[in-house]
């Protein structure tokens, strides 16, 4: 990297915003898809988004590459730096700038921990919706970049319904501030155009979210199954009948052992094939109500047991295996590849029963742990990645699981993104056209595409666009 | 000028022969233009295909009954979706429901309440709105408070580009992050980027019941500081809508609707604030007259609000105070109505607003940092461009990107992004 680059960059962001030592620059060589790694040759720390900005522009000067970074929680490499890139990570941006408890809203860095925020916002009977399970990690800045799911999103909905406002730094250092709440976006969307773009159309540097009254009852259940498929039907059903919980997870038998041996021990039966955890809230009369329509499927569907918790300890201590059921399984295998497709939710069982065939099929360990509700499907297959046969047998796996969601009416990822890891899926569901679509829209945000180069879509779509062979168009319409 | 241009309609007879089914479509101040109607993928890309080729720019619509004028004079064409109305895939299992654009909205509705769902927007007329011109206008039902804005429902679409190729963003499915949000960009673009043809909603159960509970209120600020204990309570209504009536007062109103069970229970909270109300309700049935009646607030004196005004919620009292300051001295009584949930308040001049009023409105509200929308003939000269979004030049470049983007050609029309004055 240029010198003089780097210099520059050190007087903006001061010693403690650079990195540049390479022991210290190894956290930083992938996310959570740690078969991907890329040592950067930098690391920037910004403190602020007038930091941000001068970063950008010295690096737009000079031509080089930025791959945004939050806590690199991110499952499908969408953090993974870029060779010759700088990696420009958020960890410094942790301001919780503004709640504003009258209007529902909170305004913060990008940088914080959506746990953070969710902690702050409880002091005042409110809560930021979207709990992904790295919840005590991701940031916000993340969460939005990825468009980010998690068990409550079965109610509120994914990141971008929670969104109001950003303030982004454009691919050459320009600050759009999209920050103020209003009610609908007066021109065109751009803040929910940006949510889920993977860090592809610039730097978001502080985000407004909208916060909702935290319920006033709130009511777990779990369900315990001698059978996957049961465990399935009974989430079809409830969506069925239009019931409305506010979350609706299912763990496999390997990740109830996983939990059970670990410090989440939750108390989950080891000899269950299942478990269903349903959370419903909402006013007493509410919960009573669907709680018991839903017993009652449970019930039909064959469950063994049902436990139930009310109050809020009983309550996180069952949640604590589902929160924990991915740290847990770092007990069972070394590596671990959470693969992230959707199905429609009339095909759950089919889906999760393709996905243990699959992976029978490559002699690989699977757990199954994932947000049913939204048909979002956790396929976790076990491997060790100084195994490169295993790693091949993982990757193929993955790709015939992607392959048999798209073809049941399913999409790739539900939560975690395409980052690096599902390009070459991309073509499943798209079609050349719909890419080149694509790639026109990201060329509105950063024309050199620098901003987390091959990331998201496939890039020769994108090359193709340019060399389209395009009947001659007018460059305007006479009128 | 091309030769199509000159005489359009011609041109579009001797490609298309009937396919088309050409009319004319008249508007304000005598103006007139063809108007197609395309059903189906392919016979939308072949339009666009033709109106690119020959340089004539066109407005995609739905039933195109009142279009923002700033649009239609920089056509020559519209291409309404009027006739293109299927229902694609309805999946009660699912809760997703997939159609053409030019399907109406009460139809839809109509068709999912057999499998027991209901969609939002309720809008005033919907028998008249189509789900593809909804979408691009951005339109709200009265339910929003609930169900959240139209742009929260959409799941994915199919769009036809300028240059006639139809692409995908999104899909069916409740939860999808694969690819871009392009459909969000869509929505509420106003036809200037593509033309939708086809689009997928999320759908919610159709409650049991329902209940609209109406009740007095004396002076703004009381029908304000009521609505806002109304917003506290631990319910989820559809709607609290304050307005103002004939004399000084104003009428607060609440639609519940849900389980039975349920909107008993928050029937008793929204007692315990309006001891004083009316209520009627039953089972959910979009044609109730009351529910229409409430839908079609957004109508009072027949008309759409001129003057609608969007901030937050802790500053919607001061918005109501320029507004009621500002008439007053002009000796002007005007209509309001307001979502105080939503910070969104609709103002209606009567049949006549005072150019010099309306520009002082204009003036004082926006330096009060409140965000504005005029719409039709009462906008007053020089006042908020509905076409010019009020945003930071930053943000109107990366706009204007976009649309360069989609469109390179300038097929369809524009908003006005550029800075120069
Ligand atoms: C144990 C575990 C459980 C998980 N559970 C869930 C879950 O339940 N739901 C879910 O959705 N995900 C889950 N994830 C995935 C991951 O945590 C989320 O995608 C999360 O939002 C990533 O946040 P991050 O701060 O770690 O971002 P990173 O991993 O650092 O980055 C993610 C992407 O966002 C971009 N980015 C980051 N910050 C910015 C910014 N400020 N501006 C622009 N772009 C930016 C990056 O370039 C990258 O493309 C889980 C991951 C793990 C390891
Ligand atoms: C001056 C004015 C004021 C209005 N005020 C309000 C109001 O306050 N509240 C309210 O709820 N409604 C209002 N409307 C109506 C609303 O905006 C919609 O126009 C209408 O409800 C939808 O009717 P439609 O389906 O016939 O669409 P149209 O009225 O034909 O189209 C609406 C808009 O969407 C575009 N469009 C339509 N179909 C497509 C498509 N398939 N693809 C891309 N773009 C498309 C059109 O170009 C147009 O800009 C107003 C309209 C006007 C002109």
């Amino acid at each position: 990297m240029d010198t003089k680059l780097v210099a520059a960059l050190r007087a903006v962001v001061g010693e403690r915003g650079l990195i540049d030592d390479p022991t210290r620059l190894l956290p930083y060589e992938s996310d959570g898809l740690a078969m991907l790694a890329v040592r950067p040759p930098l690391v920037l720390l910004p403190r602020t988004t007038a930091e941000v900005a001068r970063c950008m522009q010295l690096l737009a000067e000079y031509g080089v590459s930025i791959v945004a970074r939050g806590a690199g929680t991110g499952l499908a490499g969408g953090a993974t730096p870029v060779a010759d890139g700088v990696v420009l990570s958020t960890a410094r941006m942790r301001d919780v700038l503004e709640v504003n408890v009258e209007d529902r809203f909170a305004r913060v860095q990008a940088g914080v921990v959506n746990v953070d925020l969710s902690g702050l916002c409880q002091a005042h009977g409110l809560a930021y919706a979207p709990d992904p399970s790295s919840q005590m990690a991701c940031t916000i800045g993340g969460n939005v970049a990825n468009n980010s799911g998690g068990p409550h999103c079965f109610k509120y909905g994914a990141t971008t319904r929670h969104i109001l406002g950003l303030v982004i730094v454009t691919h050459d250092g320009e600050i759009l501030d999209l920050s103020e709440p209003v009610v609908d976006p007066d021109g065109y969307d751009l803040v929910g155009l940006f949510v889920g773009s993977e860090g592809t159309f610039g730097v978001a540097t502080e985000v407004t979210v909208r916060l909702v009254p935290a319920a006033p009852v709130v009511e777990v259940q779990l369900a315990i199954f001698a059978d996957l498929d049961a465990a399935c039907d009974s989430v079809s059903e409830i969506i069925k009948q239009r019931l409305e919980p506010s979350a609706l997870e299912i763990l496999d038998k390997l990740t109830i052992e996983a939990v059970e041996d670990s410090v989440f021990a939750a108390g989950y039966p080891r000899e269950a094939e299942a478990v269903l955890l349903i959370e419903v809230e909402g006013v007493e009369t509410e919960v009573n109500g669907i709680a018991r329509e839903i017993r009652t499927i449970l019930e039909a569907r064959g469950a063994l047991e049902i436990r139930t918790a009310r109050d809020a300890t009983q309550r996180k201590k069952l949640w604590a295996g589902r929160k924990g059921a991915f740290g847990a399984m770092g007990r069972i295998a070394p590596d671990l590849y959470v693969a992230d497709a959707v199905v429609p939710r009339t095909k759950l069982r089919d889906l999760v029963r393709r996905t243990i065939e699959i992976c029978r099929e490559r002699d690989l360990r699977l757990a199954n742990v994932f947000h049913a509700g939204d048909g979002n499907l956790h396929p976790n297959i076990c491997y060790d990645r100084r195994d490169p046969d295993e790693v091949r047998r993982v990757l193929a796996a993955g790709h015939a699981i992607l392959e048999a969601c798209v073809e049941a009416g399913g999409a790739l990822t539900g939560e975690h993104g395409v980052g690096l890891e599902k390009l070459a899926e991309m073509e499943l569901l798209f079609t050349a056209d719909d890419l080149a679509a694509m790639c026109r829209v990201r060329e509105a945000w950063d024309p050199e595409r620098r901003l987390n180069p091959g990331k998201l879509l496939p890039m020769h779509a994108c090359l193709e666009i340019r060399t389209a062979a395009l009947p001659p168009a007018p460059t305007s319409l006479d009128t | 000028m091309s030769t199509a241009k000159a005489d359009l309609r011609s041109a579009l007879e001797a490609r298309f022969g009937d396919a088309l089914a050409l009319e004319t479509w008249s508007g304000p101040g005598g103006r007139s233009l063809p108007l197609a109607a395309p059903i189906g993928d392919e016979a939308w890309s072949e339009l666009l295909r033709f109106a690119r080729a020959e340089r004539v720019r066109v407005l995609p619509v739905g039933l195109g009954s009142k279009l923002e004028l700033g649009l239609v004079d920089q056509v020559e064409l519209l291409a309404s979706t009027r006739s293109d109305t299927d229902v694609i895939d309805y999946e009660p299992g699912d809760g997703t429901l997939t159609a053409r654009a030019g399907a109406r909205l009460g139809r839809l509705a109509q068709h999912i309440r057999v499998g027991g769902h209901r969609l939002t927007p309720t809008v005033p007329e919907p028998e008249r709105t189509t789900l593809g011109g909804a979408l691009a206008a951005g339109q709200d039902g009265f339910d929003r408070l609930r169900y959240g804005p139209i742009r929260h429902q959409l799941l994915g679409l199919r769009m036809a580009l300028a240059d006639g190729t139809i692409v995908k963003s999104g899909g069916k499915l409740v939860k999808n992050v694969t690819g871009y949000d392009v459909h969000r960009l869509l929505a509420g673009s106003l036809g200037t980027l593509a033309v939708i043809v086809e689009a997928s909603l999320r759908l919610y159960p159709l409650p049991e019941t329902h209940v609209l509970v109406r009740a007095s209120s004396g002076s703004t600020n009381d029908a304000l500081t009521t609505s806002r204990a109304l917003l506290a309570l631990p319910i989820r209504p559809v709607a609290v809508v304050a307005r103002n009536t004939g004399g000084s007062g104003w009428t607060i109103e609440v639609v519940l609707e849900g389980r039975d069970d349920v909107v008993t229970w928050e029937l008793a909270r929204v007692r315990e604030v309006l001891p004083v109300c009316t209520t009627e309700g039953g089972r959910h049935d979009l044609g109730a007259p009351h529910l229409r009646a409430m839908s079609a607030l957004e109508r009072r004196s027949g008309s759409w609000p001129p003057l609608t005004i969007r901030t937050r919620p802790s500053r919607l009292a001061d918005a109501l105070v320029i507004v009621e300051g500002a008439c007053l001295a002009a000796s002007l009584r005007p209509e309001i109505a307001t979502h105080p949930g939503l910070a969104l308040a609709w103002v209606w001049f009567g049949d006549e607003l005072p150019a010099e009023l309306g520009l002082r409105l204009d003036r004082e509200l926006r330096a009060d940092g409140h965000a504005l929308r005029w719409r039709g003939p009462q906008r007053p000269p020089g006042g908020q461009d509905p076409l010019r979004p009020d945003v930071p030049a930053p943000a109107r470049r990366t706009m204007f990107n976009l649309e360069r983007a989609l469109d390179p050609d300038g097929v369809f029309p524009g908003l006005r992004l550029d800075d120069a004055p």
